[in-house]
């Protein structure tokens, strides 16, 4: 169960002791409640409030004023139906911060142990994932690489390949590679057969710029450094 | 689901009762690809852009379901059904949704149904 997603009597008997009044005139709306005419500050919850005016166009024509002190470049208008709505959603995430309950960074992965087992995946040029096949394919030109130069190690694109990043990876570099693990409700395929090889330094770095990354067994990264883009509510 | 929480995050502890990101957020793999189905075939979407996305929805959850959270308490109930979101989502000038979203739950119930009536043999 997810207590967090359903408001607790806690913050309705918050709303009654806790006064923040502001200069506004409510609208007599019949979804509107004076109960919830009280509200708690919640910093950082301008972008997703100001998101909400462009959808307003063409809408009900009835706007109401969110407290000013919120807004730093003057008042943000809303629609009158979410007025309340978007009051209550401030108190729970004021509360969820007065509790200290939020997440301050994103982690780069979730799960220690997926981790560490994409760190021991092979990689191919490119900084994609070898499959078992392609392993196998790669072990062989190992052994017959008595050629001057080796052959270009085909990376084929994978049927359900559906995660692009716009950021190409080098390989060899695993440790500044950020990685984010998938919850399970990512469906894990082809998870059977673990490798568990030594990296493989010589791939170096080959000069494969633009080309999109793909972690299998439910696993995405990042390439570059590490990135945690934390969006500020 | 026993979930391995990643230990090397000294700032997350087990039992400190913070809200953990696959709690709080929706899978940031499942919003990539429901973005990505809307795209040309070879569009490229930023980790930032998902990670923004993912932050958008999971709080358009949230106001919608405490809207129908809200509803229930005032009628003492203490479930919030399929009719409960379509209700808060009028509620909250969503009607362009709610009308769709109220033919999926009459479909879906009647899926079930159907389920109900014709389980599944086991072979």
């Amino acid at each position: 169960m997810k207590p967090f997603l359903l408001s607790h009597p806690d913050t309705m008997y918050n709303c009654s002791q806790v006064y923040c009044s502001h200069s506004l005139a409510h609208t007599s709306y019949p979804c509107g409640d004076p109960y919830f005419g009280s509200s708690i500050v919640a910093y950082g919850t301008q972008a997703i409030t100001q998101q909400m005016v462009p959808q307003m166009l063409g809408l009900a024509s009835t706007r109401i004023a969110l407290p000013v002190e919120l807004a730093e470049d003057g008042p943000i208008y809303v629609n009158a139906k979410q007025y309340h709505g978007i009051l209550r959603r401030r108190q729970s995430r004021a509360k969820l911060k007065a509790q200290n309950k939020l997440i301050k960074s994103r982690k780069p992965y979730l799960h220690e142990s997926r981790h560490r087992h994409a760190l021991k995946r092979v990689r191919g040029t490119g900084g994609r994932f070898l499959s078992a096949k392609q392993l196998q394919q790669f072990n062989a030109e190992l052994v017959t690489d008595a050629h001057s130069g080796p052959g270009p190690v085909n990376v084929y694109q994978k049927k359900d390949a559906s995660e692009a990043e716009s950021h190409p990876s080098r390989t060899g570099k695993n440790a500044s590679i950020t990685f984010t693990a998938i919850s399970g409700l990512t469906s894990m395929s082809g998870n059977s057969v673990s490798f568990r090889r030594p990296e493989h330094n010589f791939l170096g770095n080959s000069p494969n710029i633009g080309g999109s990354s793909q972690c299998s067994g439910g696993l995405t990264f990042g390439g570059g450094a590490r990135q945690c883009t934390s969006v500020g509510r | 689901m026993m979930d391995n929480v990643g230990g090397s995050s000294s700032n997350i502890a087990e039992n400190s009762g913070i809200i953990r990101e696959q709690d709080r957020l929706l899978p940031i793999a499942n919003v990539g690809k429901i973005m990505k189905q809307i795209l040309p075939p070879n569009a490229k979407i930023s980790k930032e852009s998902k990670e923004t996305m993912q932050e958008c929805v999971s709080e358009f959850i949230s106001f919608v379901t405490s809207e129908a959270s809200e509803k229930c308490r005032k009628e003492r109930r203490k479930t919030v059904n399929g009719d409960d979101i379509c209700w808060a989502l009028g509620s909250l000038g969503f009607d362009d949704y709610a009308e769709p979203l109220r033919r999926y739950l009459q479909r879906y119930r009647e899926q079930e149904l159907d389920r109900a009536n014709n389980p599944p043999k086991r072979g």
